[in-house]
């Protein structure tokens, strides 16, 4: 059940800041709100996935004491406990239709790249789930349940759900915490490969005073210092984010104002990123 | 004072931890461990950020023991060798294995030692004394794990040092 929304005093009670003057309490909900509702819808729906494993549940047969938490082209996604710490099993599969043993080899290559991206991803400081253990055999990852976390995705359609209020300022300080993301990611030579507002998180846990921008779903990652990689890099995004979230066009572009402020080599990535848009409008044009 | 630990991914395995602090006979209990005497990974407890990060390293040591794939000859070399950053199998002995020093504080890690015997015979080989594991948080020394990984500034925002510790060591072998 949703909660009421016409209570009298606002969650924060807070009456110093400008938002608060207007009459009624902001209904928009910040970061830290969107994460603790989920959580609480999660449990009351008895989610055993999100409680961790919980007590008797018997999971997967492949994965005891796991539960399937989503089912994707290339990869299945489990909730547990591993070695004590909540934890999210990501389990690569092979494509039937592909040679098996070709296929196997893919397959492993991805579950590596992914591994190996996101090591180099910390050492430049890009926050990522932390990787727990590699099974190259079965090409699952155990890694870091982000608990205190949600997708991009879900916090701007949250915000956007809350009629009549100004979402697009409620949403930029985390539009511009995600251009400086990239472009830290970017200065260090990652191209993400497949970037959308669901592989990018937020996470804020009580001791946060403000909302993380976590990077996940390294799967088609690469290392490249090129410019044009870049650009295609950010076009993915600018794609699934105004596809995802129609009418955005506005909000996305603080993501790249910040990505120009905060990346050594903007200029460069934004011109070939306008390049890219072109042929990609041309070739819609011809098709 | 025995910590247990059924491995998740290996509920036939069960991992126990001791430690123990002031061990004043390394070099006898190194040649014992050669010689096959004591059947443990006995570790340089100053580099242990968290039982996580052994727990982690024994996980994998088991999984690539049932594979036939370990790098080392036994399971606890293989717990050591995984702890380490590099892949030089000597340079983790020296760097998480027993060490030279006069007095010393080790971390002592047995399988399958259901009913303590294992431990027991250990004890009788440690000249040291037993103290509780939550002690580890007080012995662990940041400033040489830091530099022994070549953790950065940066590297080091991203979470807890047992996480991004953790983390390189899952990941070392993806090239
Ligand atoms: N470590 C994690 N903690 C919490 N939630 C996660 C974590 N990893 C993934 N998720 C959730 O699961 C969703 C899917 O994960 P992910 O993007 O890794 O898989 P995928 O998109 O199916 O993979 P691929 O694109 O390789 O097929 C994410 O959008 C996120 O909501
Ligand atoms: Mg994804």
């Amino acid at each position: 059940m949703a909660d009421k929304v016409e209570k009298g005093p606002s969650l924060e009670g807070g009456s110093g800041d400008s938002l608060a003057s207007s009459r009624k309490p902001t209904e928009i909900p910040t970061v830290a709100q969107m994460i603790e509702m989920q959580n609480k819808a999660a449990s009351a729906s008895g989610d055993s996935a999100a409680a961790g494993g919980g007590t008797g549940t018997p999971g997967s047969p492949q994965h005891p004491g796991f539960v399937l938490f989503k089912q994707g082209a290339e990869a299945r996604l489990y909730r547990g406990t591993f070695l004590g710490k909540p934890a999210v099993l990501k389990e690569r599969f092979s494509k039937k239709y592909r040679h098996p043993r070709l296929d196997e080899k893919l397959t492993t290559k991805r579950t590596q790249g992914e591994a190996r991206t996101v090591a180099r991803a910390r050492k430049a400081g890009i926050p990522t789930p932390c990787i727990y253990f590699v099974n190259y055999q079965s090409n699952c990852i155990y890694m870091e349940d982000l608990r205190s976390a949600t997708t991009s995705r879900d916090y701007i359609v949250a915000v956007q759900s809350v009629r009549g209020g100004d979402s697009f300022r409620a949403l930029q300080p985390i539009m511009d915490k995600i251009g400086k993301t990239l472009a830290t990611m970017h200065d260090g030579d990652i191209i993400h490969g497949d970037l959308t507002t669901s592989n990018i998180m937020l996470k804020q846990d009580s001791s946060m005073p403000e909302p993380q921008v976590v990077l996940i779903d390294f799967g088609l990652s690469s290392v490249s210092h090129l410019p044009e990689d870049k650009g295609v890099d950010l076009y993915v995004l600018e794609k699934a984010f105004l596809s995802t979230h129609p009418n955005t066009e506005e909000l996305f572009s603080i993501i790249l104002k910040s990505y120009t402020r905060h990346s050594r080599k903007s200029k460069e990535v934004i011109k070939k990123l306008d390049e890219v848009r072109l042929r990609g409008r041309k070739r819609t044009m011809v098709g | 004072m025995e910590v247990s630990t059924t491995l998740d991914l290996y509920p036939d395995t069960t991992v126990s931890m001791a430690l123990f602090s002031g061990v004043t006979n390394g070099s006898e209990v190194r040649r014992k461990i050669m010689d096959g005497t004591i059947a443990a990974a006995v570790i340089n407890a100053q580099m242990v950020c968290d039982p996580f990060q052994v727990l982690v390293a024994v996980n994998k040591a088991v999984h690539l023991d049932k594979l036939d794939k370990k790098k080392t000859k036994t399971v606890f070399g293989e717990i050591l060798f995984n702890l380490s950053p590099g892949n030089n199998i000597l340079a983790a002995y020296q760097k998480f294995g027993v060490q030279d020093a006069e007095s010393q504080d080790v971390l002592v890690v047995l399988l399958n030692d259901l009913q303590g015997e294992q431990l027991q015979q250990v004890s009788g080989i440690i000249q040291g004394t037993r103290i509780p594991l939550e002690s580890l948080k007080d012995i662990r020394d940041e400033q040489q794990i830091i530099k022994l990984y070549k953790i950065s500034e940066s590297e080091r925002s991203v979470g807890r040092l047992e996480e991004v510790v953790v983390c390189r060591m899952a990941t070392k072998d993806a090239g």
